[in-house]
């Protein structure tokens, strides 16, 4: 796991931000248009920036997630077989014996286009919220959302064993490789996900135990109600951002009714028109 | 006087067991007093450990308890441990099993949570504690950047966070080596003192441990054998009893072997992990039938070295050579008959569920036939004394039988040369003897190389020593009588000197 | 003073000791862990930190609510209770996309699920049992997850038409049946892997 990420700590409080990002999911899954999906995404940019998050993060991040998007982008484009209701443009690539003619649809297009760019926002939001917020505030922030703190504790405990548990599997690999199992490779791997899977349970076993005891001679679920060392508190920039939340509540409130709507690509055609001239 | 620790005939059975772990024990302990308990493995210093502490019946609540335990004038079987007047805190076996926090404040301030105390409350105990251990500047630090050394320091504050009366160490530098050992062992000493804490200690390294504690209790067997704090001088009594006496040293003289070939040889090796230097430019060789100590720091690169040698990572620059053939030219199941590795943590080198198929894993994985299975298992369970475990589950043996199921299962397999990482942590003193016993037997079939941060084993064990220092070969020479005035010698530094200086 | 001295914690998790509820946060951590382990071998790609984090949290949920209702219903055929809860967790907070991809990876949670049953409290006591429970989840929260997923994301249903060329209710029904083939594997492996540690410790 990358611990050593530099946390920029925005000054905002992560309950604040938790709300805003969700209200963030609600207002884009409300809307269908591409051009401001894609004008939300460039907003979760300058978010980006603003939260000065480092650029190798960035870049591997979104590394990690382009060759999904792009298949899910070709695939849906090309192969889509929901046929559009006004046939706005057709580009022919193929025409196959059995399958018919397989073309972009300008429609579809566009829709896929929608779906992308909601799909990077949302996964931008989630990124930028989570690099923004210190790990170990974790705690301190489920606490205050009346989270169990058995539930909040065990969530660290996880956390923090995947590395350990990483390690352990790596030992594990060593003493099968001194015992003669070929262990790299793919097959290699499969083997010993088969092999050390049941010891690496053994150990975490006796870890548990050792932990547990651990836990238990510092007080752990001996109070009704244990304490927060951290206290957090909300200052005018908190404000501002739920104000804001609120209102992209209150506008995908408003699209899902009906009461505001955006005809579907009618300002990504005056976008397109522009740009065509 | 009013002790303020009253064990009163004491006997604790775990379930389902007929022989009770702790029996009768009577035992007053006084303000102030710091404490050793010693024993052989077995004799019971974990569960008194458990039981002292609070932990048996509070954590562990399955068992029978007989007697009472007082502490000040509240009964700790109904009490937990931090609701006491005169807190215990407890620090246990290995330090990275306990910590479960992100960052060091956090960990620290789990226990004051606990308690319910106020944030400001919580905050003074927390700078407190890490004051107190000498790591104030490491609030903000994730406990994966610290050291083993550092992360005992965390366990003893975290519990200190509760100002106790009085501290439980269970063997605190069984895995730490033996420079961080004596920091931590300093520590413990200084923080009884000005903050008045009442310390009680279990440990096989009795020689360091005794020179802060006042008083020495052996156990055997669930009861207490003695109670005086000269004990560890009267050599025959300790022999009985499986402890390491104070003044006795594990030296003896060792033939080097003469005119043997070349069995080993690593040039120019380097290697390095997350951009990391690991190590650089290593190069050494090892004669067959020698017997080659490997000292050096925690964070040296031994282990990595010992990997490296095994063929289990592969090096980013220069060569190893085994018998002539560069290691990476044999397929595994050749290399497995030229070298092998035993990890520092039997419970590490354990992959099955019953004693047997460990043994026969190698074998099984060769796909050899069951007679010759058989054959193969009756031979070595007899050779390492372990026929009546044959059955038992892997890990419902003891410590130092699983130490030897390891080291047969590595055996099987026939590999010239043996490397052990550490293999003295958590033994005790019998154990140690024994190990160097077997070690002497098989180097006259096998080829060895220990590494250990223990200079006066590895001077038992082996005729040339290399020392690594931060990734380089800072000394390459035959041992010399180099164990006898090792009292103050722990630094590779100084190792370096007293090799040159014979 | 200390206001607690005997004070019996009642709620939820005072069934478990802290023994168990640690044991369940490794295993989610060996679940990750272990994935962690494929990836950086066969993609390269490192978990993104958020994925790690919003994932544990609501497994941790979903896996300890089903934990929790196991042992406040003790045994039997009541065992799809307990998987609808979990399945019913996973769709509302976090839709599963790649659920054909999931499918296969969702033999690791039960696996761990059932092993953990057997070893902290001999519950199910067959393999036969184990399995059967844990493919029950296949046939009643795969159908329940699939609907949300094309409720809240439309385009996956043409995805999905591409993939297999299937109409939707069709897809459900072959998730299904993967799904109780894989379930009951899952079932089958935790036990025994149960039985194995018991046999160990």
């Amino acid at each position: 796991m990358k611990e050593d990420l530099n946390y920029t700590t925005s000054g905002l409080d992560p309950r604040v931000k938790l709300i805003a990002s969700f209200s963030f999911l609600m207002l884009i899954t409300t809307i269908h248009d591409a051009f401001i999906l894609f004008l939300s995404f460039i907003a979760v940019l300058c978010a980006w920036i603003l939260a000065k998050l480092p650029v190798k993060t960035v870049v591997s991040f979104f590394k990690g997630i382009s060759l999904l998007l792009a298949f899910m982008f070709i695939s849906s484009t090309i192969f889509s077989r929901v046929m559009p209701k006004e046939q706005l443009m057709f580009i022919e690539i193929i025409n196959l014996p059995v399958f018919g003619v397989i073309g972009i649809y300008e429609e579809v297009l566009l829709a896929t286009i929608a779906f992308s760019f909601r799909t990077l926002s949302l996964v931008s939001v989630a990124l930028l919220v989570a690099l923004t917020t210190e790990p170990s505030k974790t705690v301190t922030v489920l606490r205050k959302l009346r989270f169990p703190y058995e539930l909040t504790i065990m969530v660290v405990i996880a956390i923090r064993f995947i590395p350990l548990i990483v390690d352990q599997w790596k030992k594990l690999t060593a003493v099968a490789k001194v015992r003669g199992v070929e262990t790299d490779g793919i097959r290699g791997r499969i083997k010993s996900i088969r092999r050390l899977f049941t010891p690496l349970i053994i150990h975490s076993i006796r870890r548990s135990a050792q932990l547990a005891y651990s836990l238990d001679a510092r007080g752990f679920r001996s109070a009704k109600n244990p304490t927060t060392m951290e206290v957090l508190h909300l200052k005018r920039s908190d404000f501002l951002l739920l104000i804001f939340a609120g209102a992209q509540i209150a506008l995908s409130v408003l699209i899902v009714l009906g009461v505001v709507s955006f005809q579907n690509f009618s300002i990504t055609q005056w976008a397109l028109n522009s740009i065509k001239f | 006087m009013n002790s303020l620790i009253d064990v009163e005939n004491f006997s604790y059975w775990y379930s389902n067991t007929k022989k009770p772990a702790l029996k009768d024990l009577n035992l007053k302990i006084n303000k102030g007093e710091r404490i050793l308990i010693v024993g052989p493995s077995g004799c019971g210093k974990s569960t008194l450990i458990l039981c002292i502490s609070g932990l048996i019946p509070h954590s562990y609540s399955i068992g029978k308890i007989k007697g009472n335990i007082t502490v000040g004038s509240e009964n700790l079987q109904s009490t937990p441990p931090y609701h006491l007047k005169n807190k215990v805190g407890v620090v246990l076996q290995n330090p990275s099993a306990q910590l479960f926090a992100l960052k060091v404040k956090d960990e620290i301030a789990f226990g004051p949570q606990n308690l319910g105390l106020p944030p400001d409350e919580i905050k003074q105990r927390v700078y407190f504690a890490l004051e107190a251990v000498g790591m104030e500047k490491f609030a903000e630090k994730p406990l994966t950047e610290l050291s083993m050394g550092q992360q005992q320091r965390i366990c003893i504050a975290s519990m200190l966070a509760f100002r106790p009366a009085i501290m439980v160490f269970d063997e605190p530098t069984s895995n730490i080596d033996l420079k961080t050992s004596r920091k931590i062992l300093e520590l413990i000493d200084q923080i009884s003192n000005s903050h008045n804490i009442t310390v009680i200690i279990t440990e096989h390294r009795t020689k360091e441990v005794s020179k802060i504690t006042e008083r020495v209790i052996v156990l055997n067997n669930g009861e207490i054998a003695a109670d005086d704090p000269q004990i560890l001088k009267d050599i025959t009594f300790c022999n009985k009893y499986g402890i390491q006496p104070i003044g006795v040293s594990l030296y003896r003289s060792l033939k080097a072997i003469k005119n043997s070939p070349r069995t080993l040889e690593v040039n120019n090796l380097s290697f390095s992990y997350d951009g990391n230097t690991v190590l650089t430019n290593v190069s050494f060789s090892i004669f067959e039938k020698e017997s080659v100590g490997i000292m050096g720091d925690n964070g040296s690169g031994k282990t990595t070295l010992a990997l490296l040698l095994a063929g289990i990572l592969k090096p980013k620059e220069g060569t190893i050579v085994i018998d002539g053939k560069p290691i990476e030219k044999y397929k595994r199941k050749e290399t497995i008959r030229k070298i092998g590795l035993l990890l520092q943590n039997p419970d590490d080198n354990i992959l099955t569920t019953k004693v047997s198929n460990e043994i026969l894993y190698a074998p099984w994985i060769q796909r050899l036939s069951d007679d010759e299975k058989a054959i193969i298992l009756r031979d070595i369970l007899d050779k390492m004394d372990l026929i009546e475990h044959r059955n038992k589950g892997s890990f419902k043996i003891s410590y130092g039988e699983r130490e030897r199921v390891a080291l047969s299962a590595l055996l099987v397999s026939k590999p010239k040369i043996l490397i052990f990482d550490e293999p003295t942590t958590g033994q005790d003193y019998k154990h140690k003897r024994l190990f160097i016993n077997l070690a002497q037997k098989l180097n006259e079939t096998h080829t060895l190389i220990t590494i250990s941060h223990d200079l006066e084993f590895l001077s038992a064990i082996s005729t040339r020593t290399l020392v690594l220092d931060n990734g380089k070969i800072t000394a390459n020479q035959v041992n010399q009588n180099t164990a006898q005035n090792d009292s103050k010698r722990v630094t590779t530094e100084s190792v370096l000197h007293s090799l040159v200086e014979n | 003073m200390s206001e607690m001295e005997t004070e019996q914690e009642k709620g939820f998790f005072s069934r478990f000791a802290t023994f168990d509820l640690v044991l369940i946060a490794i295993f989610i951590g060996i679940w990750y862990g272990v994935q962690q382990i494929w990836f950086i071998g066969i993609a390269a790609i490192p978990a993104p930190v958020s994925w790690i984090f919003s994932i544990i949290l609501y497994e941790l949920l979903a896996l300890t609510l089903v934990m929790l209702a196991a042992t406040v219903i003790k045994k039997g055929g009541t065992v799809f209770l307990i998987f609808f809860l979990h399945g019913l967790l996973e769709v509302v907070i976090f839709p599963n996309i790649f659920s054909v991809i999931g499918l296969v990876s969702d033999i690791m949670p039960g696996v761990l699920i059932e092993a953990f049953f057997y070893i902290t409290g001999g519950y199910p006591n067959s393999s036969l049992k184990s399995g059967i429970g844990a493919c029950l989840r296949a046939i009643v929260f795969y159908p329940f997850q699939l609907l949300m997923i094309a409720i809240t994301y439309p385009e996956y249903v043409e995805i999905v038409s591409f993939f297999y060329g299937l109409p939707y209710g069709l897809y459900i029904v072959l998730s299904v049946v993967i799904g109780v083939v894989f379930g009951f594997i899952a079932g089958i492996l935790g036990y025994r892997i149960g039985l194995k540690v018991k046999e160990a410790i």
